[in-house]
């Protein structure tokens, strides 16, 4: 919350920030990013607890998910870089992101020279389907919970001509979804009615 | 030259990826398998799969591993910064412009975005109904996967699942 002790706390915060060095950011974005699966929201919850934990205010914290969220690019490399960036400068932001990239990119290096040389093999196929099947059931549920919110509440429904919109645009029309998505976005804010959820 | 096409497709792909995570499918698969015929909707699949078993968002992870089948380690390590960097500037640029009483248009901004994001989501589950819906053991293997999801160990950790329901399916498809 902004206001009444806002100036007091500012203060107060400057000084406790300087314990996060860049290379501290480093490692706990790491840890965060070793141990998250399933990417950006997840990310981003794992890294408001241990911010806030560190005497990262709430207040920028709830700045930094607001931008990492309705902006493009992965939730988790957009979160590190502007709460490194706030918490320890640009060295801390690129150290942040470092530390973020850093188990992906070599959990991928080490898995994808497997995966080429057995692309063909039965068995990675067998083991892969099995897992496409898991990942059907998630996003299943994903769907249905996202459609869930978006319709439900008040004027909920009207959100279904930009949701029918975009489908048409991308499956019938074969549009770009770059395209379509901005049809989409675009129609949504001139149509009438305030929808508002917490994120 | 590679290099560069990496660099500019993952560019696209970094700007273009909203909402994060599943919903970003239909983009990243226009444009690895339809654009740039990186990989075909097979291989799709399976970096699809890879990346829900691994750590980090699917489009890094989709990054690293085309980087790397196209260019090696340096094509990995170009196409997984531009990825993030290119939507990076326009964060940084957005949150340089932002002033303390812009917080309301951006709640604005996302809450416009969200029917298109449950548009994107439906959109990502129509590929993988493909493969879920191809016979009665996916589909049971499907349903199983619905009924795990009730419990809440699953719902925390769903790399978990994933990895029983690759078991099973090395027992069951092979």
């Amino acid at each position: 919350m902004p206001g009444k002790t806002g100036k007091m706390e500012r203060i107060l915060h400057e000084r406790d920030r300087i314990p996060l060095t860049p290379l501290q950011l480093f490692f706990t974005f790491f840890k965060i990013s070793a141990v998250t699966f399933g990417g950006g929201i997840a990310i981003l919850a794992m890294a408001k607890t241990e911010l806030t934990k560190r005497s990262f205010p709430e207040e920028e914290m709830g700045e930094v998910a607001a931008l990492a969220t309705s902006m493009p690019g992965p939730i988790a490399t957009s979160t590190a870089w502007l709460a490194g960036r706030k918490i320890a400068g640009l060295s801390g932001a690129v150290a942040s992101v470092a530390g973020v990239l850093l188990p992906p990119f070599s959990a991928i290096l080490l898995l994808s020279g497997i995966v080429l040389a057995h692309r063909d093999s039965a068995a990675l196929s067998a083991f892969f389907k099995g897992v496409l099947c898991a990942v059907s059931a998630l996003v299943a549920t994903l769907v249905f919970g996202e459609i869930r919110r978006t319709f439900t509440g008040k004027a909920g429904w009207i959100n279904l001509l930009p949701y029918v919109l975009v489908i048409g645009l991308i499956l019938v029309a074969r549009l770009h979804p770059l395209a379509a998505m901005a049809c989409g976005v675009g129609l949504r804010l001139v149509l009438p009615g305030e929808n508002r959820w917490s994120c | 030259m590679e290099l560069l096409k990496l660099a500019w497709g993952f560019a696209q792909v970094g700007i273009g990826a909203f909402g994060g995570g599943i919903s970003t499918l239909p983009l990243i698969r226009h444009i690895l398998v339809d654009n740039y015929r990186w990989l075909t909707l097979d291989g799709f699949s399976q970096v699809l799969a890879l990346a829900q078993v691994t750590p980090g968002p699917i489009a890094v992870n989709a990054a690293t591993f085309v980087g790397f089948q196209k260019a090696g380690l340096i094509g990995a390590t170009v196409a997984t910064l531009s990825v993030v960097f290119a939507p990076l500037l326009i964060v940084i640029t957005v949150a340089a412009l932002l002033q303390r009483g812009s917080k309301n248009r951006m709640d604005r901004f996302r809450n416009a975005l969200r029917p298109t994001v449950a548009a994107l989501l439906t959109l990502a589950f129509l590929p993988l109904a493909r493969t879920a819906f191809s016979g009665i053991v996916p589909f049971l293997l499907f349903a199983a996967g619905i009924g795990a999801l009730r419990f809440r160990f699953f719902r925390e950790n769903p790399p978990a699942l994933f990895l029983l329901s690759g078991l099973a399916g090395l027992l069951l498809f092979l």
